[in-house]
């Protein structure tokens, strides 16, 4: 029997070796072939990783500058995914995302950029608390923070660092990347996208400041090591514009690195603080925007005609920075007005707290308000149109899908009654939804083209119509 | 445009001949600022040119008259200076010219501050150099209404916060109960309406509201929009004529100037300077839009009047323009469907906060959906909204500030302040529950923590100075204010 792999799952090959050679893989299904590199884990072993995403026998021939390590051979047999496995997302129907198996898949983003670099007590907290909430995406950095409430010492390094605090970037720290391997994998039984931020600013260990052969050769190791996870998505950097010593050009260079090394295109974008990065560029998959401007969503859809996600659109909490202490209510009204018009929001959180956990960075649980709301429109976003909902109207905010769906979100307005105008083309049931207070009321009735309808008077407020 | 046929140098030649000519009136005392009114009888037909100049000391200032019906030609002045004032009439019937007389300006009475006027390129003040927090709201038709709702208005008037109405001079609605010209004459106005005009910008005055005269508008029913050139300079010359001379008026040149799509931007400027002209006491002149910014940097205009609620944008157009900023229009308390109509209570109360701590005013209206529309915005009446009690706790402690606070140009929190003695920060959507402050070393500093909404201000313990932290509510919708300890 050869070794059996499930479809978007991984299969490695393991070759002893001396540390610093090149060692890959080239797969084939029949006359398709996918070249994967591998990489060293330590203590003279080398894996190389592979995620077959078609059923079949594939077989597999090593290459490497080593005598050992090249031209070995094998086969493995690639069979049905398993339940709850639907492989990678990708972006589908413009706007939107599915998994390769065109499941559906609507992002509803957190973010613990450092929960990898804590105390493992409070990682398997941060799981425990990501088991029961609402969020399918996690933002995460590979490289250690060093920020305001994050003064801690990782436990592990990505490089070989002497006492004196000098980094040997000439090797890994095979430790470090096992133990972001044990993250991403738990995020994965989580069925939780794991973000991964390549670069950022917030460092005093050097990680932001490498020569630019360490920053290519870093990118390659890790696309061998990760790319094989399916949940993976490339974040080539947090606010990427605050890291002052690297160019425009380096930035491009990594985004064609990524996508010329990662054998199964994972989605790839970048996140900014000021300047936005051109998502316009061939190698960007989605647009990852820090900003609460939702009355632009309209022009980056159509300028760019990817899906855009509200990345980072301030946090909930209590902190003095303002991009750490919007209430609870407004976190939940920026998803809504994210969501209707036709993006997709992530979420924060920043409380103060005595130990400096706060769950923006180092995890650990949730204390805000907003994670029900936002369980509560997740839900009802995957009772919509499997296409993904796409915006219907401005004047107040709608998205959906003619002839099906309509979502009317209100915001800080309170019209005691309102014209809708749907199109002719279906019969509408409607409901009122209160987002705050979780409720969902039918209005009775049967809707089409011009009507009006009294509404409560109150602010906040949403109005969704389905096609009977 | 009909050329004037008394020219300057006709007034000016003619001085001397008159006062030795006619008999001298000895109209009595007027108070600064107040109003001086002489009427003359002269023809009930035709087209009279009627003016008079006014001379204090070697200064002189000309004021139009106006025709008042039944033969009565009334010629007001609002003087500006303390002493005697003496004037000559001037007009093309025999009757109204090379009248002269004489009167007194004397001290204002008390709550008589004169009228309002720009301070520092960012504030206004009245003219005896008291502050004018201004605290505006909207009532586009109030005073083509009945008696009796006329009464209703200026009495919510009374109880509001408010010291500033928006008010249009033609009417907005079908059939108004008052109308402005004799049929559809627009050469020939309609005495009774302006008469009505003038009791009730008296009875603001009273209550010292300013009245932010809109002198034209696109909510057209009667043909106003077709007013030829000549019949609008007309209209313009007799409002300033006839009032000018209250204190209380500000020249709103159009309520959304853009939507009037038979006058073009050249008229609109051309209105300005018509205005500018014959305004002997200059008041403040804005013009307010819908969609397309009026051009304010022209000389012509006192302040920037609009429509808008992005207030993040005040520190730049401070700076661009150099005028105060009021944010006349920043959508309305109310429950309508349309989107302008329908903030609530605490929203609009949030924007006065936003707007006045980013360095603008702001201005409030109301649109409730009633049995009577639109009630407030349109006809006045009554208030039935929450934000006027959180709009006056607002403006309570603007009024008990410093004046003349300054703003900083890209705030990380919007906040107003007088170097050294006075700092009122607005957090809005934020809930810190900490914050560091940096004030400068030399003074310290007593803080309230200030809840916009449930119009509480608690004190927090202790004194403050140079770079502290302070702890905070970790609420949104509050404000901190920090004042120099005494």
């Amino acid at each position: 029997m050869t070794n059996e792999v499930h479809r978007w799952d991984q299969f490695e090959i393991a070759l002893r070796g001396p540390e610093g050679v090149s060692v890959s893989a080239e797969f084939r299904l029949q006359n398709r072939s996918v070249r994967v590199d591998g990489f060293y884990d330590g203590d003279g072993l080398y894996r190389i990783r592979f995620m077959p995403d078609e059923e079949g026998e594939w077989t597999y021939t090593t290459f490497s500058n080593r005598r050992e390590l090249t031209n070995q051979s094998g086969a493995l047999q690639c069979v049905p995914a398993g339940e709850a496995n639907h492989g990678p997302v990708r972006v589908a129907n413009t706007f939107h995302f599915s998994y390769a198996d065109r499941t559906p898949y609507r992002p509803f983003g957190t973010t613990c950029y450092a929960w990898a670099h804590q105390e493992q007590a409070l990682q398997e907290q941060t799981l425990s608390t990501l088991r029961h909430a609402p969020f399918n995406k996690l933002r995460m950095c590979i490289f250690p923070k060093s920020y305001v409430y994050n003064q801690n010492e990782p436990p592990f390094y990505p490089f070989p660092r002497s006492s004196d605090g000098t980094n040997d970037f000439s090797r890994y720290n095979p430790a470090f990347f096992q133990h972001l391997e044990w993250c991403i994998r738990s995020l994965l039984d989580l069925g939780i996208q794991a973000d991964l931020i390549l670069f950022h600013p917030y460092d005093r260990w050097g990680y932001s400041k490498m020569p630019a052969d360490v920053d290519d050769r870093y990118l390659r190791y890790t696309i061998a090591r990760f790319a094989a996870f399916r949940n993976v998505w490339w974040s080539v950097a947090n606010e990427y514009d605050l890291v002052k010593s690297k160019t425009m050009a380096d930035w491009d260079r990594f985004f064609r690195i990524i996508q010329t090394s990662d054998p199964y295109g994972h989605l790839r974008s970048i996140h900014h603080s000021k300047t936005m990065y051109d998502h316009g560029k061939p190698w960007v998959t989605h647009c990852s925007i820090q900003g609460d401007d939702f009355g632009s969503t309209q022009d980056l859809l159509s300028r760019f005609q990817k899906p855009v996600i509200y990345d980072e659109c301030k946090y909930e909490g209590n902190i003095p920075r303002r991009w750490g202490n919007i209430s609870a209510e407004e976190m939940v009204r920026r998803f809504w007005l994210g969501i209707t018009a036709g993006a997709y929001v992530g979420h924060g959180e920043t409380y103060l707290d005595p130990h400096d956990v706060l769950w923006w960075s180092k995890g650990g649980v949730l204390k805000g308000q907003s994670p029900p709301r936002i369980a509560f429109l997740r839900k009802l976003l995957e009772s919509a149109p499997s296409e993904g909902v796409n915006a219907t109207s401005v004047y107040y905010q709608s998205a959906g899908q003619k002839g099906k769906y309509y979502l009317y979100y209100f915001d800080l307005h309170q019209p005691k009654d309102f014209q809708f105008e749907l199109d002719n083309s279906a019969s509408y049931s409607a409901e009122l939804i209160d987002p705050w207070r979780m409720e969902t009321t039918p209005l009775g009735g049967s809707y089409k083209g011009k009507f009006s309808l009294q509404l409560p008077g109150k602010p906040y407020l949403a109005v969704c119509f389905r096609a009977v | 445009m009909q050329k004037s046929s008394i020219s300057r140098r006709t007034i000016l030649s003619g001085i001397a001949p008159a006062l030795l000519a006619g008999a001298m009136r000895n109209t009595g005392n007027v108070e600064r600022w107040g109003m001086w009114e002489q009427t003359f009888s002269g023809p009930q037909k035709g087209e009279i040119e009627f003016r008079a100049e006014f001379r204090n000391g070697n200064r002189l200032v000309f004021a139009d008259g106006f025709y008042d019906g039944n033969g009565v030609y009334r010629l007001r002045f609002m003087p500006d200076a303390l002493g005697e004032w003496t004037f000559t009439t001037h007009s093309t019937a025999e009757a109204l010219n090379g009248k002269v007389g004489k009167f007194v300006c004397t001290a204002p009475s008390a709550g008589n501050h004169g009228p309002v006027v720009v301070a520092d390129g960012q504030h206004l003040r009245y003219a005896d150099g008291t502050p004018h927090v201004s605290i505006g709201t909207t009532c586009y038709a109030w005073a083509h209404q009945s008696d009796e709702l006329e009464h209703q208005t200026l009495q919510t008037l009374k109880r509001s916060p408010f010291n500033k109405i928006r008010m249009c001079v033609l009417p907005t609605e079908k059939s108004p109960q008052r109308v402005p010209f004799e049929g559809d004459d627009h050469t020939r106005f309609h005495i009774p309406f302006f008469q009505n005009l003038d009791k009730q910008i008296a009875a603001l005055c009273a209550l010292r509201v300013e009245a932010d005269l809109i002198l034209f508008h696109p909510y057209d029913h009667e043909g106003f929009q077709r007013m030829s050139d000549a019949e609008s300079h007309r209209y313009l010359r007799y409002m300033v004529a006839r009032y000018a001379a209250y204190r209380n008026v500000w020249w709103s040149i159009a309520n959304e100037y853009d939507l009037v799509k038979k006058k073009t931007l050249p008229q609109w400027d051309e209105y300005f300077r018509i205005v500018q002209e014959a305004d002997p006491a200059e008041h403040l002149r804005s013009i307010h839009y819908s969609k397309r910014f009026y051009d304010y940097s022209k000389n012509w205009v006192t302040h920037l009047s609009l429509q808008s609620d992005d207030f993040d944008k005040t520190g730049q157009w401070l700076s661009e323009y150099q005028k105060p900023i009021i944010f006349d229009e920043c959508k309305y308390e109310g429950n309508i469907s349309k989107r302008w109509g329908n903030l609530s209570g605490h929203e609009m109360a949030r924007r006065f906060w936003l707007g006045m701590a980013s360095g603008a005013y702001v201005g409030h209206g109301e649109t409730y959906a009633g049995p009577n529309g639109n009630a407030w915005l349109s006809k006045g009446g009554t208030l039935v909204g929450e934000s006027p009690a959180r709009i006056a706790f607002l403006k309570k402690i603007w009024e008990e500030a410093p004046p003349g606070l300054q703003v900083s140009p890209e705030p990380y929190y919007p906040f107003v302040y007088k170097p050294g003695s006075y700092y009122l920060y607005f957090l809005d959507l934020h809930q810190p529950a900490e914050y560091q402050f940096k004030l400068p070393e030399a003074e310290s500093y007593r803080s309230d923590v200030i809840d916009i909404w449930n119009m509480t201000i608690t004190p927090v313990t202790g004194v403050w100075r140079g770079s502290f932290t302070l702890p905070l509510p970790g609420k949104p919708f509050q404000a901190v204010r920090l004042q120099r300890a005494a």
